[in-house]
């Protein structure tokens, strides 16, 4: 390895290696259920962006999940919910290279 | 950048940033209970008149299974949690609900089988340890530790997106007294590249997307027989309600699919038939089934079994909606490591 960064534990054994961390997470947010909100998150060349539904228990929801814009070059990640009752909570995941 | 560490590979690109809060490995899971959503059938059984046939879930598609976790991590962040799916069944995070200083995790599978063993992660400050003192850690601003080579960080080894099936069947919903609600769709997919063993990597892609069909018939008659006046009603309603899930192919040489489709979460059959010498009820069961009277006392029959609570899972109807589908046209970031990094 001739840059980047590698950690061993006390074996040798490898913890980490910037050589395999092909993306970064840079950014981890939860909107409210039913809420329009706005987060901050670094630029990147490239970013994708995750969504995980929470505390969403029952089976008659219509469980909308909250969606996003993430314009190139633009630090905010704006999140919508398209429903007024039925969007869930939703963490974001931000990662980026 | 005034303060703190920052690590960029060649490319410029930030590896470890202080200022980020990096996730580690919490631990390896297997599941502490197999459940499935109970069947919704409820209606009359025998009736004098009229076609007494399936009473039951002829027909219907089998359901998949529910495993559940319970992940440590004491905050508001949810554990990422990686599924390791050596199966042919769709398996995906369904619920993640924080429990005291847990987080409850479900995943669901478009089968049965042996639970799948999920690897979790979650963010340093979350953890119950201090930092041991060695090594290499990084502190924000505020002093929270947000990198430790102690606790395994998280590495990505590829990740993308990929979009679940539009619905989960096309096509007729079923005939006379027999539903088709089965998924018949085409799997959805993602291509990427690793040298990996497909059995080693495992995936975070939680499931967002999720369908509901129904199938409704109705029959009645009415008139003389066996010198008797006689009419039947019979209106039936069979639905499945379903959610997305994910598995990992091979390809030739290391091309690698995440592949998307669906499974039945749940299903359910109400049905209501009388038996009258009047028609009075002709052409109004189905639509007071579907429109929520006979829907109603069916559900409440059923959770007075005490199903619910046997499966360890919230009563409903799982019928939120009529045909149609949910966050089903949203893109689903996955996120893909190797079991053997932490095994």
């Amino acid at each position: 390895m001739s840059f980047g960064i590698e950690i061993f534990d006390a074996v040798g054994n490898t913890l980490y290696s910037s050589a395999d961390s092909s993306w970064n997470l840079i950014g981890s947010f939860n909107a409210p259920a039913n809420t329009n909100t706005s987060f901050t998150c670094p630029v990147y060349p490239e970013r994708i962006v995750s969504r995980l539904m929470l505390n969403q228990l029952s089976g008659d929801d219509e469980a909308f999940v909250h969606e996003y814009t993430l314009a190139s070059n633009s630090s905010t990640l704006y999140v919508t919910a398209p429903s007024s009752t039925e969007t869930v909570e939703t963490q974001f995941l931000v990662f980026g290279r | 950048m005034t303060f703190g560490i920052q690590v960029k590979n060649d490319n410029g690109q930030l590896l470890i940033d202080s200022e980020l809060s990096h996730y580690h490995f919490i631990g390896k899971y297997t599941s502490y209970n197999t459940t499935q959503i109970p069947d919704l059938l409820n209606g009359p059984g025998i009736v004098s008149f009229g076609p007494n046939q399936n009473k039951d879930m002829t027909g219907m598609p089998a359901k998949g299974t529910i495993y559940k976790y319970t992940i440590p991590s004491n905050g508001v962040k949810p554990p990422m949690v990686f599924i390791k799916n050596t199966t042919d069944n769709y398996m995906a995070v369904i619920v993640t609900n924080k429990v005291g200083s847990n987080w409850d995790t479900w995943v669901f599978s478009s089968g049965t089988g042996t639970a799948p063993t999920v690897y979790a992660f979650g963010p340093r400050n979350q953890f119950a340890s201090s930092p041991s003192g060695f090594g290499l850690e990084t502190y924000n601003a505020a002093g929270d530790p947000t990198f430790d080579s102690n606790l395994k960080p998280l590495r990505v080894i590829g990740g993308g997106n990929i979009t679940a099936p539009t619905s989960a069947h096309t096509g007729s919903f079923g005939g006379v007294y027999i539903a088709s609600l089965g998924v018949n769709v085409n799997d959805s997919s993602s291509t990427f590249n690793s040298s990996a063993n497909e059995d080693d990597i495992i995936y975070y892609c939680p499931s967002i997307a999720h369908a509901c069909h129904q199938y409704e018939y109705q029959q009645s008659d009415s008139g003389i027989s066996k010198w008797q006046s006689y009419a039947w009603s019979r209106g039936d309603l069979w639905w499945c309600f379903y959610r997305s899930g994910f598995k990992i192919t091979s390809g030739s040489g290391n091309t690698k699919y995440l592949k998307s489709n669906y499974g039945v979460y749940a299903r359910g059959h109400v049905w209501q038939h009388v038996a009258n010498s009047s028609s009075i009820f002709v052409g109004l069961i189905l639509g007071a089934i579907t429109g929520g009277a006979y829907f109603a006392i069916a559900l409440a029959a059923i959770v007075a079994t005490g199903a619910f609570t046997t499966s360890g899972v919230a009563s409903g109807g799982y019928l939120p909606y009529a045909n149609g589908s949910r966050d089903s046209s949203l893109p689903n970031t996955y996120i893909l490591t190797r079991a053997s990094y932490y095994d």
